[in-house]
């Protein structure tokens, strides 16, 4: 009954979307190894940025696959702003009572903020864009590929997965290779350390969220056009993105970027398996397995 | 902040103070002489929001419509919208303050199943008339409630139409179904299964989705490899635009067909060319010719500048229900409200409209499919004959080999 095209078919789908899958998980990792920050509003981000991807498009007559970057630079200095206004003096009040300490003390006030903040953005979508879903026009949803053995996929799928590819792999070289990106790195390892040889930590927490929120955002401005943008986009996939982080090792980028495509590819070949009623179980099955043997995670304990 | 904690503390209890004065005041405001208070629930927040703004819309212009031309009665309706973002929990709250503090005649709802179901019980225990325009589980009028009228075919009348028309034209001898994963889906993708199994169909794939779902690649993938002849879905709009984009990009080009929850214009806006040869149920058509549902059309794009959604046209023949009732009983007393509404007989947005004895409404059920006439996508009805507008085109026409 199983056919050899069918696997195939399955195992490609499966790679594509575990490549979004690494694009959100990759910043919500990020911010919580550097800034010990468990970000539940993570997926607004990512619906802000198709948002604003549609507003631009319908604004400027462009293609969503040209604009959707510039989108997510805006939603980037929205992180900045947003760090600023509500989570430095939070910050700032933490490491004044706990001294060093702080910087490894993952705080309930942060959590039960960003859960604040993703109700008032789903909220804000909801008045400023309203209920009815929309879907972003682009020539590149309508222009099909088709491929040898029957299999065929439209141009803006594949323009999707090769962003999100070259995006993850600019943040990989960015953090291995520029002097913010080490130092992101080292207040990642050690944030005391690193503020005493005089990284400022503070501008650090800018830079993160700068980076976190715009790869949320981009993901959102080019998957906007194949799925649709609705302002609960963002909590249908927040889910799926801490599964990620926490299957790939929580703070490890490297771990989250494997864990997306395992993710991808196991829900791909769970749904030819078990039945597709049992595909959003795969996923959680697999964090359930990696935190029984593994519970650091995939590559946690290890810092890339 | 340099401010002590005394005056911090008497500025907080200050608030509190003034706040609840103020809800006090509010709640506690009479209800104006000469009013009646009519309840809305819908999923106005949440992933369903689109459907409750429907529903609202609807409720406002029927009320408005109501009021004037003089009330029910002589008494004017005053509307209480209260959200349920298809949440059980936040249903029964809303619906417990609508009986408790606003005291509510009727309550007009819900949206989803789920919700209609989980507060049906607290709202017939208090003697309120339950007025449901969407949620189609057959069950709710099923339970022996003497209160409760359905202004929508449920789902078991669109179901069983759709499976026999489907077998009759089509002729098909295999089928495929795809459900979202919830009471809604599951029973849909049981009843028709069963219908077209009793015909000698074939199942050759059943496959779910959970709601939150934006990529349909594993199930369509999987369906494509079972070649069936027709493949059944059970969706909501977002879902279905989805479904049918993603099932072309992967080269499934078959013939689909859905239930009711997807005849709106912002469907075929969300889906495009790609719903070409769709077929599905409708129980309201903007086209009608009908003067009722001309008259519904003409003023639902008056006052909101869209197209009314079959939704909305069920809240509006809700409405009506109700105003006719109470006329016909001539009183506002409940039993006998619902005793005249069960003889009533009136022309609604949807059709004519009666109620059988368990309350269900016996309105008619449409097969469209999207055509393209002259470069526009157009719901073309196929069924019944006495609504006929044109021929079924089957998918290799639309799409060659």
């Amino acid at each position: 009954m199983l056919s050899t095209s069918l696997l195939v078919e399955q195992m490609l789908l499966g790679l594509m979307m575990g490549g979004i899958y690494a694009a959100i998980g990759v910043g919500l990792t990020m911010i919580f190894g550097v800034m010990k920050l468990s970000n539940f509003a993570h997926g607004e981000f990512y619906m802000l940025g198709a948002f604003l991807t549609y507003t631009l498009v319908s604004a400027l007559g462009s293609d969503p696959y040209v604009v959707a970057p510039l989108a997510a630079v805006a939603v980037g200095f929205l992180g900045i702003i947003l760090n600023k206004l509500v989570f430095l003096s939070l910050y700032r009040e933490l490491r004044e009572a706990k001294g060093a300490a702080a910087f490894f003390f993952q705080d309930l006030r942060f959590i039960m903020l960003t859960i604040g903040l993703s109700i008032l953005f789903v909220d804000l979508a909801l008045v400023i864009w309203g209920p009815i879903p929309i879907a972003i026009p682009s020539a590149l949803t309508s222009h099909i590929i088709k491929l040898p053995g029957g299999f065929s996929f439209s141009l803006a799928r594949i323009m999707t997965f090769f962003m999100a590819l070259a995006s993850l792999s600019i943040l990989y070289t960015f953090l291995k290779a520029t002097k913010t990106g080490k130092a992101i790195r080292a207040t990642a390892q050690n944030p005391s350390a690193a503020a005493l040889v005089g990284i400022d930590t503070y501008r650090i927490y800018d830079v993160t969220m700068l980076i976190s929120t715009a790869l949320a955002a981009l993901a959102g401005g080019i998957l906007g056009p194949i799925y649709n943008v609705y302002p609960t986009m963002g909590l249908d996939v927040v889910a799926k993105a801490f599964v990620v982080v926490i299957t790939g090792g929580m703070g490890n980028i490297v771990g989250s970027i494997l864990a997306g495509f395992l993710i991808g590819l196991a829900e791909g070949l769970g749904g030819v398996f078990l039945g597709t009623e049992y595909r959003q179980v795969v996923a959680f099955v697999i964090m359930i397995l990696v935190l029984w043997f593994r519970p650091q995670g995939i590559l946690g304990g290890r810092r890339s | 902040m340099a401010m002590s904690r005394g005056l911090l503390i008497g500025l907080v209890a200050l608030i509190v103070i003034l706040v609840a004065a103020a809800a006090f005041f509010l709640t506690t405001q009479p209800t104006e002489a000469g009013t009646v208070k009519i309840g809305l629930i819908a999923p106005l927040t949440g992933g369903l929001a689109e459907h409750g703004l429907d529903m609202k819309q609807a409720a406002l212009l029927a009320v408005e419509e109501i009021n004037s031309k003089g009330g029910i009665l002589g008494k004017k309706i005053e509307l209480v919208i209260e959200d349920t973002a298809c949440k059980a929990d936040l249903g029964t709250a809303a619906v417990q303050k609508m009986i408790t503090q606003d005291n509510v005649y009727a309550i007009v709802g819900e949206y989803c199943s789920t919700v209609t179901l989980a507060v049906q019980p607290t709202i017939m225990e208090n003697k309120r008339l339950l007025l449901v325009p969407v949620s189609v589980a057959t069950k709710i009028t099923e339970q022996g409630y003497k209160y409760t009228f359905r202004s929508c075919a449920n789902q078991w009348m669109q179901t069983t139409q759709h499976a026999d028309w489907i077998v009759e034209h089509l002729k098909p001898k295999t089928a495929a179904m795809l459900g979202i994963n919830d009471d809604y889906g599951r029973e849909g993708l049981k009843l028709w299964g069963e219908r077209v199994k009793a015909k000698g169909v074939t199942i050759v794939a059943e496959e779910y989705f959970d709601a939150g779902t934006t990529d349909f690649t594993p199930q369509l993938s999987k369906i494509k490899a079972a070649n069936p002849d027709v493949i059944f879905v059970v969706a909501n709009i977002r879902d279905a635009a989805n479904i049918l984009k993603q099932a072309h990009e992967i080269g499934l080009y078959k013939q689909f067909s859905m239930l009711g929850g997807v005849t709106s214009e912002e469907f075929l806006q969300l889906a495009g060319d790609d719903a070409i040869g769709l077929v599905h149920v409708s129980y309201f058509e903007p086209t009608s010719k009908r003067p009722a549902a001309q008259e519904f059309v003409q003023k639902f794009v008056q006052k909101w500048n869209r197209m009314p959604a079959m939704y909305s046209a069920g809240v509006w023949d809700a409405f009506m229900t109700l105003k006719y009732g109470v006329e016909k009983a001539g009183t506002w007393d409940v039993d006998k409200v619902a005793e005249a509404i069960k003889t009533l007989r009136f022309e609604g947005a949807q059709g004519t409209i009666y109620y059988d004895e368990k309350g269900q409404a016996q309105t008619k059920v449409l097969l469209v499919q999207v055509h393209k006439v002259d470069g526009k996508l157009k719901r073309v009805i196929l069924y019944p004959d006495s609504d006929k507008e044109g021929e079924y085109i089957p998918p290799e026409k639309l799409y060659g080999g």
